[in-house]
Parts: structure tokens; sequence; C-alpha cells
């Protein structure tokens, strides 16, 4: 008895020293240095213990993929906690966003830290696509580039599933027509949409799918392959460059020099989207009338450029282009495979002037097309011949032929097949941003006004 | 096996998706008495997603849906016009101009013997247009 008791007074003195070294197994935390506990940290299966100087230059990759995953990871937490409050059924989504919004404590504040950092990732996300196509950072690292492009589309959807559930009228329409986009893709389309919505129209059926897929599936699957794709950059070794470059022999320790910028990166990027989020609230429209759209009724914007292309034809818009652009992103490490340039921006110095010159003509030719297809006369003409030839006569399609004409042109000039996929890459990222700054000009009818125009029903 | 198993499970799960029941509007409804819509007139029946016109040729009920991606029609001065792409349609659906390949479908309608008229959105007709109202033959017409 009397031993007992001293002994678990012994324990109870000895508490904090045994809970620390029992914290860190197998060292002496008094003799322990920040930088070895850290060596030894998490971080340290993420980053080798030296990394490549060039690592540490800004523009090498931009800070993109951590950006990225930052977001990810405050969007997950917003959520978590938002979804306290929503309530995924029709009758009660829209009034429970509305709690949230005027109610809740903080409420508004991580709605709009949601929307926001929402916004903000299918941004990062894409640039980090952007940014490791045109420095050529997929050379030999096809596995890892194929789960960045299912993340980027994860992105997509997670963006897309989310937009749904605030179920005020401009969530119900955006979400509405582009559901039925998927109408268009052959053979499985119909399908496609009848297991997204639950049915033919956006119901009770299509907002527990979106809620489902929202909060659970995309997530977890995205959890799943941000560790695959965080692992591979590890394997594959860290940042992508030449196998025989003279950098490879500079090497600095990953901590201080790599995570200490990484850490600041991450504080300033949460810095700013506190601040937008307290200063910016998200929108919340009007309860949505079902059988009234607004005019017009417009997607979320990183679908603008789609429905931009599908008002000249559905099924080269709304499948052909983005299934080609897709298809073309998959292809890439495949076809181009030099080892010269690969992490430098536009491979090899030589290929700058014939990628630079091949903004020229995307952006003359874009011009062009919308030019010819804002006169009511073209599209009246093909509307009255068969729905081939408008497939065939569109800005789409032609941004897409003029996109292989360059990638040929280009690499027949250079002999490089680094600069023939550049080349089409800013083709189609011109397309892109054209389409989407087309579609975001878009007024009642769908028809064209210029930014400081007022829309007006009837020109 | 792995493969078979892990194959299995996403079919079956992928089957679980798929709806085996759907809520929503009944495919044929009651839509009041031909007195009810006066002579030519266009009638919008906004909660059923329909137009029902009236004219000298008789009635016909047509979609307000737009055949490309399903956004509500707007009447215009000549026609319809979708408000999310542009679509244009003629006075009786037909496509005009813009994306839409379809026109607006026209469904059967029939007066039954109550003096009421009903519509089937599940079947459609070829001939776009109003057309003769009948009764239903034999028995006690009212």
């Amino acid at each position: 008895m009397k031993g007992f008791l001293s002994t678990l007074r012994t324990n109870v003195a000895a508490f904090p020293a045994n809970l620390r070294r029992g914290m860190h197994p197998g060292v002496r935390p008094e003799e322990d240095t920040l930088t070895d506990r850290m060596r030894r940290n998490f971080v340290f299966h993420l980053h080798p213990v030296r990394v490549a100087t060039r690592t540490l230059e800004p523009k090498a990759t931009l800070g993109l993929g951590v950006m990225t995953l930052t977001l990810f990871v405050a969007l997950a937490l917003s959520g978590v906690l938002l979804m306290i409050y929503y309530i995924p059924t029709p009758g009660e989504a829209y009034t429970s966003t509305q709690d949230i919004e005027y109610a809740v404590t903080f409420g508004a504040f991580l709605r709009a830290l949601h929307r926001w950092a929402g916004h903000a990732m299918v941004l990062t996300a894409f640039l980090h696509l952007l940014r490791v196509s045109l420095t050529g950072a997929y050379f030999r690292r096809e596995l890892n580039w194929t789960i960045g492009l299912g993340l980027f589309l994860l992105t997509l959807g997670l963006a897309f599933t989310g937009y749904l559930l605030p179920w005020d009228q401009l969530a119900f329409w955006a979400v509405s027509v582009s559901a039925n986009m998927l109408d268009y893709i052959p053979w499985v389309g119909g399908f496609l949409k009848r297991i997204l919505l639950g049915g033919r129209e956006v119901g009770q059926a299509a907002l527990i799918r979106f809620y489902m897929l929202h909060v659970a599936f995309l997530p977890g699957l995205t959890l799943g392959l941000v560790a695959l794709h965080v692992w591979r950059v590890r394997k594959d070794g860290g940042l992508a460059r030449e196998p025989e470059g003279p950098e490879n022999a500079s090497t600095v320790p990953a901590w201080p020099h790599l995570l200490l910028r990484e850490a600041i990166l991450v504080v300033v990027l949460l810095t700013l989207l506190c601040l937008a989020a307290t200063f910016v609230s998200a929108p919340l429209g009007g309860a949505p009338d079902i059988h009234n759209p607004s005019n017009p009724e417009k997607t979320p914007w990183y679908f603008l450029w789609i429905q931009e292309m599908v008002s000249y034809s559905a099924p080269v818009g709304g499948f052909i282009f983005p299934g080609a652009l897709l298809l073309g992103l998959f292809l890439l490490p495949l076809l181009d495979r030099e080892p010269e340039g690969v992490g430098r921006w536009f491979g090899r110095p030589g290929n700058r002037v014939p990628v630079a010159v091949s903004l020229a003509p995307a952006l003359v030719f874009f011009v062009l097309f919308e030019w010819v297809f804002m006169h009511q006369g073209v599209v009246s003409w093909l509307a009255s011949r068969p729905p081939l030839l408008r497939d065939l006569l569109n800005p789409a399609t032609g941004m897409l032929v003029l996109a292989v004409i360059l990638f040929t042109a280009t690499g027949i000039l250079t002999g490089s097949t680094r600069a023939a996929a550049h080349a089409a890459i800013v083709v189609l990222l011109v397309a892109v941003i054209g389409f989407t700054l087309v579609a975001w000009c878009r007024g009642p009818m769908w028809a064209f006004f210029w930014p400081w125009e007022e829309w007006t029903l009837v020109r | 096996m792995a493969g078979a198993c892990a194959l299995s499970a996403v079919v079956g799960g992928v089957r679980v998706a798929v709806p085996d029941f759907e809520e929503g509007l009944p495919q044929r409804f009651s839509m009041g008495r031909p007195s009810d819509f006066k002579m030519n007139t266009l009638t919008w029946l906004q909660d059923r997603d329909l137009f029902v016109m009236r004219n000298e040729d008789g009635m016909g009920a047509f979609s307000c849906r737009c055949t490309h991606l399903g956004c509500m029609v707007r009447r215009t001065a000549d026609g319809f016009v979708c408000p999310c792409h542009g679509a244009e349609y003629g006075p009786l659906g037909e496509v005009i101009s813009g994306p839409a390949r379809r026109p607006l479908p026209w469904y059967r309608l029939r007066l039954e013997r109550d003096g009421r008229l009903w519509v089937d959105v599940g079947e459609t007709l070829d001939d776009a247009g109003p057309t003769p109202v009948v009764l239903p033959r034999g028995g006690d017409e009212a």
C-alpha cells in the first residue's frame, strides 16, 4: 500500500519529463536541437534532407503545388464546420445556407472562406498543370502526370458539386444547364446524367448525390491521390530537371532553406484568404424558381468556356473539344520525350521564339472566328444547314484544327516535340481563356455585350 | 482474383447509384377544360413547363423547355428564344437559329368524357401545330 502510493507519487512527479521522452522515442529531448527534431519529422517524408538549389527559385515552381494543397486543407477544415449546419434537402438547403450566412457565429466568414478557397484552388490547380506542361516537368513521370490530371478533374468535380449546395437560383440553374450537357456525350451521356442526378432533372435525388460526392466521395479520392502525387514527386527525384544537368550537383539542406520558404508561402496565402473572406462575402441569391431561369443563365466561371462553345455546337463544345484537350494532355509525356531543357520554361532556349510566334495566329484566328460568328446572318445561315455542318464550322472546331496545324508546323520547323506540344498548348490556352471572356460578356438571350455596355433585351 | 473482386465491387457500387425509381411530375395530367383557353391565344402553364395554343385549327400543347440544354424558352414577337444559349424558335417551336437541333416537342392532347383536356408528355407528335379536339366516340356525350 505504502509502496504503491510512493511509486505513484514518483511517477506523477516525473510525468512531464516522461511524457516528453515518450513522445520522442529513441532520443533525448534535452540534447535535441530544433534542426534535429525537424529532420525526423513528418515533413521529411515529403522532402529529402537535401534538395537541389534550383528548387528554391520562385520561378521554378511558382509555389503552385504548395498553394493548391494548402487550399485543399483549408477547404476540408472550413467544410467540416459548414456541415454542422447545412441540411441537404430541397426544403431546407437554402434556408440552412441562410442560417449559416446570417445567424451562425463566424458562419458568413466560413462560407466566404470556403467559397473563395474553392475558386482559388481551381485556379492554382489549373496554373500548376500549366506550369508542369510548359516546363516539360512531365518528362518520364507518366504515372504522376496522370495522377495530377486526375486531381485536376477531381478539383473541378469538387467545385461543381459544391456549386449546387446553396440551392439558390444561380446554383440550381447553373447545375441544371451543366448537367444537360452530359446528354451530348455519345453512348454513355444519358447514363452518366441519370446516376449523377438520380432522375431526369435536378431535384431531391440530385441534391443528396451532389452532397455525398462533395463531402465524402470526391474529397476521399482526392486525399488518396494527393498522397500518391506527393509521394511520387519525391520518388521521381523532386523538382524536374535534366537527367545529366549541371545543376544536379548543387544542393542545400531542405531545412531551413526550402521548408521555411514553403511555410512563409502557406502563412501568406492563408492570411490573404482570411482577409478576402472577411471583406468579400460569398454571394447568395434568391430561393430557386425551378420553372424560371434567370436571363442569361451561366455556369460557374470555370465551365464558361464550355458553355460558350456549346452555344455554337453542343457535341463539339460539350464533348469533342474538352475530350480532345484531355486526351492531348494525357498523351503529352508519351509524345514528348525530349530530355533537353526539362524543368526550364519552354524547354531549351531555342524553343522560346517558335512558341511565342504561335501566339500570334492563335489570337488572330480566335478574334476572326468570334467576329464572323457575331453576325446573325452567319448563325441563321448555318441553322438551316445540316447539324453536321454546324459541328464542323464553328470557332471551337476552328481552334482545335489550328492547334493541330501549329503542332505539326512547329514540330517540323524546330524538330522539337516539346516546341510542337507547347505551340498546341498556347493555341488551346488562348481558346479556353478567350471563350471564357466572351461567355463572361454575354448578356440576355446570350447576346454579346461589351463590359461597359448596358444589358438591353431589344437591340 | 483481387482484380475481379475490386471490379465486382465497383460494378455493384455503380448499380446502387442507378436510380430504381424517380420522383417528379406525372407524365399524364389534366390541364383544364377547352373553355379555359380562349381562341387565338397562347397560354403558359408555368408549373407544367407547357405552352397551350388554341386557334381555328384546334388546340395543342408543346414543351417550353429548350431542346438544347433544358432552359425555359421566352416568348418573343415572332416565336421563342432561350435565354441560356440563344436558341431561337418560330411561332410553332420550329428551330430558326442557334444551337438547338430539335424543335420544341408537341404532345398528345385528349378530351376525356369528363370534359377535361388531358395531356401525355410521354407521347410526342410528329407534326407541330394545333389539331382539332375530338370527343371520344360512343357513350353519352356531354
